[in-house]
């Protein structure tokens, strides 16, 4: 049983409820567009060896190559976001649409689905707005080469 | 041919590299941020659909809670993009500044000549008997001219090409060093390959500024590949044509130890002592070092430091002043003879210390001996030997046992200045030997006049400048003052009394 401030929440949430299809459409095309976009982009390796056989090579090769995974790992976390964005808004929409918002019950059944509208938010910003590119962990690739 | 060893650590520096592939990869990271950056500018115009609707806000756009938190979140993803864009953007212009860097420097060393070293000139063999013409003389000649010519053009241009392959290494180490921070800032991990900071170590451990690669991170492309680095081990693990063997270019040098100083040397052969009694051992200061080498010109007077043989030889000076007494006793000797009052100051100097320890005795009988040398003879107050410092040292005493009169005390006092000054010269330099040097001098001098001051000529011998001042106030500034002065002084006086004894 929701409380009148949860009610008001809820409403408050909700509202938008009268947005255009289209809107919603365009929107999340365009996230799925770019997260499409993201996944598809090639961050094209830098091996160990790159830099020939000086000590200072070596380790701008080491560097280099841990920067190239990281960059690949966030090219997949961003488009991981835009993606969980586009959904958010599509349940979202989902959810809201056809709802008036005024009686209790439906809002009661909602409530659940928006908290996970928010989680998704939350999640994708999260996600996607780090300061850390990748996930911050670099693991050696296996030793086929200089990745060239 | 042989490659000079800045040639060849070109070669390997540049062994294996890709620059074409660097510069391909540069471009795309570039490209990569780009998309980046258009992908928050994508989330942005997102946002402002959500916001302001679509066909300029006719249609409206969303509002309320979720609105707002979806767009507090597009805004949030497409700042972090751009700046994540910035940084891959970087780490392209980094990869291609280094590829650039790259080729040009294989540019360069393909363009050097393989210097072909020539033949060093071999005389003819001559026939015996047969005695070379001129004209086989002068095409000998010609041909050593020759040859010569030809080696120094092959060692002048054989120092440009090193010249040169020199400064495309530091290029190249500039260059890959400007590089790793951009990497960096994309990874955002600690380098792995950063050299621990180096600690000062002893001249026998030297720090190596660059290591290959951390300790525990092999190369993750090739396991098997052996050390990189550069610190003699070999520097190339794929196959890359020769096997190069590379110094470490910056190893620094082991430390050349600091020479030891020179044991200091007598210039003169030390004489055997006359006493065979064995010398007092003094506590020595674990600190002190030998002083300079000096000769018995004695112009060494500055830098020395307190050397406690040549203070304490005469009178044990380290007892402070009631063995210092002991000298004084001596020169209470010759206050004696000088007057009453030196024979008052020496009793009362002399009375109570003088069994006290080793040295006390020592010196009397020491001093009693060398008195004659000590006036008359230079040697016997300047050969530098414990032996003769003591006898320096007893000069003063010397003083005491001459009969009084000013031209001999004066040449007493001098050759104890010039003995304690050898002295401390010799041992150490040292501020009491110094000392004792110019109060021996002045007691000798004042010796002349009256027993007291004959007794503060035995402190000054005994003690340094500090016992010196047993004479009268006046003639304590006086030698004040002349202990300013430098010692040369005493060997003038030395020289202007000398006339004066044998008159």
């Amino acid at each position: 049983m929701l409380t009148a401030a949860d009610v008001g929440l809820v409403t408050n949430v909700m509202t938008g409820i009268n947005a255009p299809e289209s809107l919603i459409q365009s929107i999340t095309a365009l996230l799925t567009s770019n997260s499409d976009g993201l996944v598809d982009t090639e961050v094209v390796p830098v091996g160990t060896g790159h830099f020939g056989g000086s000590t200072n090579g070596h380790r701008l090769g080491v560097n280099a190559q841990m920067a190239h995974q990281e960059a690949v790992d966030e090219f997949q976390k961003l488009a991981d976001s835009l993606r969980t964005y586009s959904d958010a808004i599509k349940l979202w929409a989902d959810e809201v649409r056809a709802v008036d918002g005024t009686t209790n019950a439906e809002m009661t059944m909602r409530a659940a689905a928006l908290a996970q509208v928010t989680d998704h938010i939350d999640h994708a910003r999260d996600q996607s707005a780090s300061s850390t590119m990748g996930d911050g962990q670099y693991t050696e690739p296996p030793a086929s080469g200089d990745g060239a | 041919m042989t490659d000079g060893p800045e040639r060849a650590r070109l070669r390997t520096y540049l062994t294996g590299a890709k620059d074409e592939a660097s510069d391909l990869a540069g471009d795309n990271w570039r490209y990569c941020g780009d998309i980046l950056k258009e992908t928050a500018f994508a989330l942005r115009l997102g946002a402002t659909k959500i916001r302001d609707g679509e066909g300029d806000g006719q249609e409206g756009g969303l509002s309320g809670m979720m609105a707002d938190t979806l767009l507090a979140a597009f805004e949030a993803s497409s700042t972090s993009m751009e700046d994540k864009g910035t940084r891959l953007i970087g780490g392209g212009d980094a990869l291609k500044d280094t590829a650039r860097v790259i080729a040009n420097a294989k540019t360069a060393e393909a363009g050097m000549a393989d210097l072909q070293q020539p033949p060093a000139y071999s005389a003819p063999t001559p026939v015996p008997g047969v005695p070379p013409t001129p004209e086989e003389i002068k095409a000998e000649a010609s041909k050593r001219q020759a040859a010569n010519q030809e080696m120094a053009a092959y060692n002048a241009a054989r120092a440009q090409q090193e010249a040169a392959a020199a400064e495309w290494t530091q290029k190249l180490d500039a260059v890959f060093l400007e590089s790793i921070p951009p990497m960096k800032a994309i990874h955002g991990q600690p380098d792995p390959t950063e050299p621990p900071p180096s600690v000062p170590s002893s001249p026998s451990s030297p720090s190596l500024p660059v290591t290959p690669s951390t300790p525990g991170t092999p190369d993750p492309t090739d396991p098997g590949r052996p050390d990189r680095g550069e610190t003699g081990v070999r520097t190339d693990g794929v196959v890359r044509g020769e096997p190069v063997w590379e110094e470490d270019p910056e190893r620094p040098e082991k430390p050349e130890r600091p020479e030891r100083p020179e044991k200091p040397v007598d210039p003169i052969e030390p004489q055997p002592p006359r006493n065979p009694i064995t010398t007092p051992t003094h506590p020595t200061d674990p600190t002190d070092a030998p002083g300079p080498t000096t000769t018995v010109g004695g112009s060494s007077q500055s830098g020395v430091t307190y050397n406690p043989v040549a203070g304490q030889a005469p009178g044990g000076v380290a007892a402070g002043g009631s063995t210092g007494g002991v000298n004084a006793a001596a020169l209470g000797a010759a206050g004696a003879a000088g007057g009453a009052s030196g024979m008052a100051g020496g009793i009362r100097a002399g009375s109570a210390p003088a069994p006290t320890g080793s040295s006390p005795a020592r010196p009397i009988g020491s001093t009693g001996r060398s008195a004659s040398a000590g006036a008359l003879s230079r040697p016997a107050g300047a050969t530098g030997s414990a032996a003769s410092r003591a006898g320096a040292a007893g000069s003063p005493a010397a003083r005491g046992a001459a009969p009084g009169s000013s031209a001999s005390a004066r040449g007493a006092g001098s050759a104890s200045a010039r003995g304690a000054g050898a002295a401390g010269t010799r041992g150490a330099g040292s501020a009491g030997g110094r000392a004792a040097g110019s109060a021996g001098g002045r007691g000798a001098a004042q010796g002349s006049g009256s027993g007291g001051r004959g007794s503060s000529g035995a402190r000054g011998a005994g003690s340094g400048g500090a016992a010196g001042r047993g004479g009268r106030k006046g003639e304590r500034d006086r030698a004040t003052d002349r202990d300013s002065l430098v010692y040369e002084q005493d060997w003038l006086g030395d020289d202007d009394v000398a006339p004066g004894v044998l008159d």
